[in-house]
This record gives C-alpha cells, sequence and structure tokens, in this order.
C-alpha cells in the first residue's frame, strides 16, 4: 500500500437481515461460528440481502469522494465498513491513520451535562488525549460558537448548536480520514458553509475526506471524485460532473401523465417532453446562466380553442413554486391547435436559476383562464450546475441569480 | 499541528471477514491495548453516568445506603424475634447481616454492571469506533465507587457494636475487588447475549435474588450434608466469605479456598473479556442503525 493510499475497499460486501427475530437468531449462529474460527456466512440465509455487494474504491491523501445514491442504496453502510463498526461478510477494509467519523454528530451528548463537560466526553469517546484536547480545547469551543450557552445543559441547545458542537469536536481530533455522513442537512447557513470550508482545507492539509449527501450542489462543490451507488453496488465511480450527470439522468423518474380536470378527459395527451441546449442537444444538465429549450409534443385530440400553458418551476423540496413561463393573458393573442399531433417550442435564453435540482411541472387551461384542463406534476427534472469558479452559498440564498452590473464612485 | 505524514508511520488497520480467533496472539495484543486506549474514556463515562444520575436527586448518593440497611433491619428483627432458626455467628449478627448484604451488592451489582454500561453505550459504538472495552471498564469503576460509598458507613456501624478491627482489615480491599471481578467475569459473559436477547438482562436479576438465598450472606455456611454443597460449589462464598472475616475477625476460615477461588476468578475474566470482544461487534452490527 502506497504511503499515499489511506482507504483501500477491496471487493466487500455485506449483507443485513430484514427480520429482526431472525437476525438475533442468525448473531448468535455468528458468534458461535466466530468462537471456533470459522470465516463469516458469505452466503445469504433466508431473510437476508445484500447491503454491500462487492464493491471496491481508493482514496488517497487529499481526495474528497462524494457518494451519491438513492435511500438505501449502501452509503451509510458503506461508511460504516470503512469506519470498521461492521466487518465485512467477504473482502476486506484496509485503512491507514486516525479515522474521524462523523456519522452522526454528537454522539455521546448527555442532555444533563452542560456543553463544556459533553466536550470533554466526545472528545474522549473520539479518542483525543487529554493533552492534545488542552491544545485545542479554545479552538473548539471557538468554533462551536455557543457564547453563553457553553456552561448550560445540552437539553437547552437548538440541534443546530448541537450540530455545531459535535462537528468542533470531531474536526479538531486531526483525523487523517474523515467520514462525513449528511451531517451538514442541520445547521444554519452560516454554519454549513464553515463546515464545508472545513473540509476543503483539512483535504488541502492532506486528509482523505468520503463524503455522503443528498445535496449534489455541495457533493459538486467540494469532491474531487463520485462513487453513486446502487442496491449496494457500484454504478459509477470517477469525476464529479461525469457521476452526477448519470445519477440525475438515471433516478428522474418523469411521470408525464396528464392529470385531466374532470369532464376533459379527452381533449389531449402529453406524449413527450425534452430539454435541450442551445446547440439543440438533449441535456442532463445545465450550467448556471445557459440557455435552455423546452419541447412539450402533444396529441390533440379534440379542437382547443385558445388554450394557455404555464410551465412552473419547483425547486426540490421545496413547495413553492419558483417561476412561471406563461403565453399572454388575452385568450384572442394565444393560437388555437387542432386535432393531430402538436409541438410547442419555449426558449430561455439565460436560464437565471442558481445550481440545484427543479421540477417542471404544467398547468393547461382553456379560454378562460378559470377553466383548467389539465396538469402535469412532473414533467421533467432538470439539474443545474454551477460555473467553473462560480462562487454557491448553498440553495439557502435563493433559487434565482440576478444579473447585475456594479459601480463604485 | 500536524504530524508529518513522511515522518509519522500511521496505524494500519484491516477488516475482513475472517475469525479473529485463528490469529488468537493478535487478538490479546489488541485487546490488552485497547484496554490502555479506553481508560481515559472509561473516566469520563464514569464522571458522566455518577454526575448524570444523582443530579435530579436531593438525597443523592445516600440512595445506595438504603437497601442493604434495609434487608439488615428486616433480618435482624426477624432473627431478634426468633422466626428465624439460625446458628449463632462469630460476630454479633447485626454485623454479619450488614457485611454480608453490603458484599453481596456490590457482587450482585458487579455482575449487572457489563451488560448495564455496554447497553448505556450502544447508541454511541453503534455510530463510533471506540474501544469497546471502555464501557466494562466504567461499570467496573462505578461498582468500585459504590462499594467504597457502602462500606465507610458500615465500618462505623461495627466500630460502634464493638467490633476491634486487626491489621487484616487492610488486605480486605483486594478481597472486594477479587469479588467485583468474579462478578464482572459472569457479567462480560452475559452482555452478547443480553444484548441480543433482553430475557438474558431479566432472567438474571431474577437468579441472583435467588442466589441471595442460596448464598451463606444471612445464615452461616451450613456444614452438613447435602447443605454444605451450596458452600462447596458457589465460587462466590470463599471471596465474600474472606471479605467479611478479613474485615471481622481478622483471620480467614478458609485462605486455601479463598486463593483457588481468586486463581480461577482471573481466568474466568480472561476468558470473558476475550469472549466479549470476540461476539460484542457482531451484536452491535445487529442493533445497528
Amino acid at each position: 500500500m502506497s504511503n499515499d493510499l489511506l482507504i483501500d475497499v477491496e471487493s466487500i460486501s455485506k449483507k443485513f437481515c430484514r427480520s429482526l427475530k431472525r437476525s438475533l437468531w442468525y448473531g448468535l449462529h455468528d458468534i458461535s461460528r466466530e468462537l471456533t474460527g470459522q470465516d463469516r456466512f458469505a452466503t445469504l440465509r433466508k431473510d437476508e440481502f445484500w447491503a454491500i455487494r462487492d464493491l471496491s474504491l481508493q482514496v488517497k491523501r487529499g481526495d474528497i469522494l462524494g457518494i451519491i445514491g438513492s435511500n438505501g442504496s449502501g452509503k451509510t453502510t458503506l461508511l460504516r465498513l470503512i469506519n470498521g463498526l461492521i466487518m465485512p461478510d467477504s473482502g476486506h477494509v484496509t485503512i491507514r491513520g486516525r479515522v474521524g467519523a462523523l456519522i452522526q454528530l454528537g454522539a455521546g451528548f448527555s442532555p444533563v451535562l452542560s456543553g463544556r463537560e459533553n466536550i470533554l466526553i466526545n472528545a474522549a469517546v473520539l479518542g483525543i488525549s487529554k493533552r492534545e484536547l488542552d491544545l485545542c480545547l479554545d479552538e473548539i469551543i471557538d468554533f462551536a460558537n455557543l457564547g453563553e450557552f457553553l456552561d448550560a445543559p445540552v437539553q437547552s441547545y437548538s440541534s443546530g448548536m448541537r450540530a455545531r458542537l459535535g462537528f468542533a469536536v470531531a474536526i479538531h481530533m486531526r483525523p487523517d480520514i474523515l467520514l462525513v455522513d449528511e451531517v451538514l442537512s442541520v445547521g444554519d447557513l452560516v454554519f454549513r458553509n464553515k463546515a464545508l470550508d472545513r473540509m476543503d482545507k483539512l483535504a488541502h492539509s492532506g486528509v482523505a475526506v468520503i463524503f455522503v449527501s443528498h445535496n449534489l450542489g455541495q457533493v459538486d462543490r467540494l469532491c474531487s471524485q463520485v462513487l453513486y451507488l446502487q442496491k449496494g453496488q457500484t454504478v459509477a465511480l470517477g469525476p464529479t460532473a461525469e457521476v452526477i450527470s448519470r445519477y440525475v439522468g438515471e433516478t428522474t423518474a418523469l411521470d408525464t401523465t396528464l392529470r385531466h380536470h374532470p369532464g376533459t378527459e379527452h381533449s389531449f395527451v402529453v406524449r413527450s417532453i425534452s430539454l435541450r441546449d442551445f446547440n439543440d442537444q438533449p441535456l442532463q444538465h445545465l450550467i448556471c446562466g445557459e440557455s435552455l429549450r423546452i419541447s412539450l409534443t402533444l396529441d390533440v385530440r379534440q379542437p382547443l380553442q385558445s388554450p394557455m400553458f404555464c410551465f412552473m418551476w419547483e425547486p426540490e423540496g421545496r413547495s413553492i413554486i419558483l417561476a412561471y413561463t406563461h403565453q399572454p393573458r388575452e385568450a384572442e393573442a394565444r393560437p388555437s391547435l387542432t386535432p393531430g399531433q402538436q409541438v410547442i417550442e419555449i426558449s430561455i435564453p439565460k436560464l437565471p436559476f442558481l445550481p440545484g435540482r427543479y421540477t417542471l411541472r404544467l398547468s393547461v387551461s382553456g379560454a378562460i383562464e378559470s377553466q383548467l384542463l389539465g396538469k402535469v406534476d412532473h414533467l421533467a427534472t432538470l439539474n443545474v450546475l454551477p460555473r467553473p469558479g462560480q462562487y454557491i452559498i448553498t440553495n439557502e440564498a435563493g433559487f434565482l441569480e440576478l444579473d447585475a452590473s456594479w459601480r463604485f464612485s | 499541528m500536524k504530524p508529518d505524514p513522511d515522518t509519522t508511520p500511521l496505524a494500519v488497520r484491516t477488516y475482513s471477514a475472517q475469525s479473529r480467533i485463528r490469529h488468537p496472539d493478535g487478538l490479546l495484543l489488541a485487546m490488552i491495548l485497547d484496554l490502555w486506549r479506553s481508560r481515559e474514556l472509561a473516566w469520563r463515562l464514569f464522571l458522566r453516568e455518577i454526575s448524570q444520575r444523582y443530579r435530579q436527586s436531593v438525597l443523592g448518593i445516600l440512595w445506595v445506603l438504603v437497601p442493604p440497611l434495609a434487608t439488615t433491619a428486616i433480618f435482624v428483627v426477624l432473627n431478634a424475634r426468633k422466626i428465624l432458626n439460625l446458628e449463632p455467628t462469630e460476630i454479633p449478627y447485626p454485623v454479619y447481616v450488614l457485611l454480608g448484604t453490603l458484599l453481596w451488592q456490590i457482587f450482585s451489582e458487579s455482575v449487572l454492571a457489563p451488560l448495564k454500561a455496554f447497553e448505556g453505550c450502544v447508541p454511541i459504538m453503534i455510530k463510533i469506533n471506540m474501544p469497546r472495552e471502555a464501557p466494562i471498564l466504567s461499570g467496573m469503576a462505578q461498582v468500585l465507587f459504590l462499594a467504597g460509598v457502602q462500606l465507610l458507613p458500615a465500618l462505623g456501624v461495627m466500630i460502634w457494636s464493638g467490633v476491634v478491627f486487626t491489621p487484616a482489615i487492610l488486605l480486605a480491599p483486594f478481597a472486594i475487588l477479587m469479588l467485583v471481578l468474579l462478578g464482572t467475569a459472569i457479567g462480560l459473559f452475559l452482555v452478547p447475549l443480553g444484548g441480543l436477547y433482553r430475557d438474558i438482562g431479566e432472567g438474571s436479576a431474577m437468579a441472583l435474588k435467588l442466589a441471595f438465598f442460596l448464598t451463606p450472606v444471612v445464615y452461616p455456611p451450613p456444614q452438613e450434608w447435602p447443605w454444605s454443597l451450596l458452600v462447596a460449589l458457589n465460587p462466590v462464598v470463599p471471596l465474600l466469605q474472606g471479605a467479611r472475616d478479613l474485615m471481622s475477625i481478622g483471620t480467614m476460615h478458609d485462605p486455601a479456598a479463598f486463593w483457588i477461588t481468586c486463581g480461577g476468578t482471573l481466568v474466568a475474566l480472561l476468558a470473558g473479556l476475550v469472549f466479549y470482544r470476540l461476539a460484542t461487534p457482531l451484536v452491535l452490527e445487529r442493533m445497528g442503525a
């Protein structure tokens, strides 16, 4: 193993059991095998499934590997295997150096003790010696930024404050390997940015980082390589942009069924939708500020008198409708559609969306605006990526980038 | 501040599917290292437990004196009213019962301590790779601490009832430590099974209550067959009797049995630690997030 290779995972597999009763029984069985010197069962028993299957990866000093995948794809299991919390059922993991794992922030906080007392306990759990802690206690307190809450019981803390405290302790343990599992979903904007910056700095100082997140914007900003997991197996492992766009392309489950308003079932159906870039190429992701073309193909069955098409963009995880693109309000200014295949093209020269995932929705009404003909809740998904070098705060910054010119005088 | 990566050799660890009992030397070495590494953590866990347990209580630590005093009072009254028909004891009966109940309670808590301490740390252990021996050490420290708190007032009672101490009392802490180690050894075997099945925890608390009456704690050891078997086969008896003898009359009735049991206890403790180390990871992954 070369000096720079800190994490070496060689074709590991891990299985779990769906039934608790059986899982406990297998536990007893496994204990008896361990005591009699037999290796672990490498085949599936009843009710078991592979949580990780034949997976290999390597992370070097200074690398940041992002892991993405849908819920239940094995991301956390993989981190727990690398951290030695669970043993593989086949294959092996070799790690070099001290591991800092943020699989759960603030593990071991006891609610009745104060923040300061908890720092001591948490540091001991993470393996920081008293001497080391004395050196960095002030830094931890400074990073956690708890003010007068430092000596108050932790049960009076907000979840963000707990996250800050846990993160502060973990990053100050001078790890060689840092495993971060979706812990930045709590905490406010300032803390998240501080945390992301700190991980970036740690990587530059030679730490190997593995970062699990559902926030593709964060993964894109931070990671040099990405692993895309599905059902415990590697789908793709490679450069960030490539893997993210593959993930987005594959996981975008489109539901283009038109939900008709009662009584209008026979008027039209959506045949297809395509999102294209300015070169008229089908696109999987868009760079912030580039142009977008939407083309919607309809199968019109009954003449449609001056229908109004309204496209709405919804940022992921939010219920608010961000923006809409619609036709003129006056019915007479809108064309009518005759039966047959009709294609509607919309061109947006400069899409101002900040990086993130957006869902495209459609609603169609008749000549009179209040007469709803039908709607599609999930017409398409658009993944917006940052421009090279673009500074993104996070989704909290809003969703739009305004084109503005500055002048100082 | 960061150690230079080129000069500091990094610790290399490998996790694989192989049973660790196949490399007993590595296993023992890692175990001893982890016991050493966990001292600071065990101390913190100990402080956390103690300060947490009594933070919301007015009487605080005085509560540990209540059960043995209550048991002693009951047996002293029962004996004085001739409801019990006991052989006379060498030392005043109240002192005999008080010491016996205290020592039994120390033993019985040390049996249950590993499982309790383990369960208290499960939420941390499934998320953080920490030495698994730390909760055991912390549990043992709690038992010893409470033993001290309980025994000091007992010494006062003994002086008050006219017991004369001999220098042998200085050996008593060793005998008590052995009693705790025996309890811990038994407790270690219960942890992996008790972690999987709650029945073990419930069952052992029950079994200890029963064993209290099967052990000569509140009555002098029976001499006649077949009741003498209770004494001969029970590993708690030599240690408990030894500690009680050292604290009261100053000489042990059966030093040979005492020292043999001490040896056996150390062997059992080592076996318990190895069993615990091999089995707990398998238990923890079944409790995983």
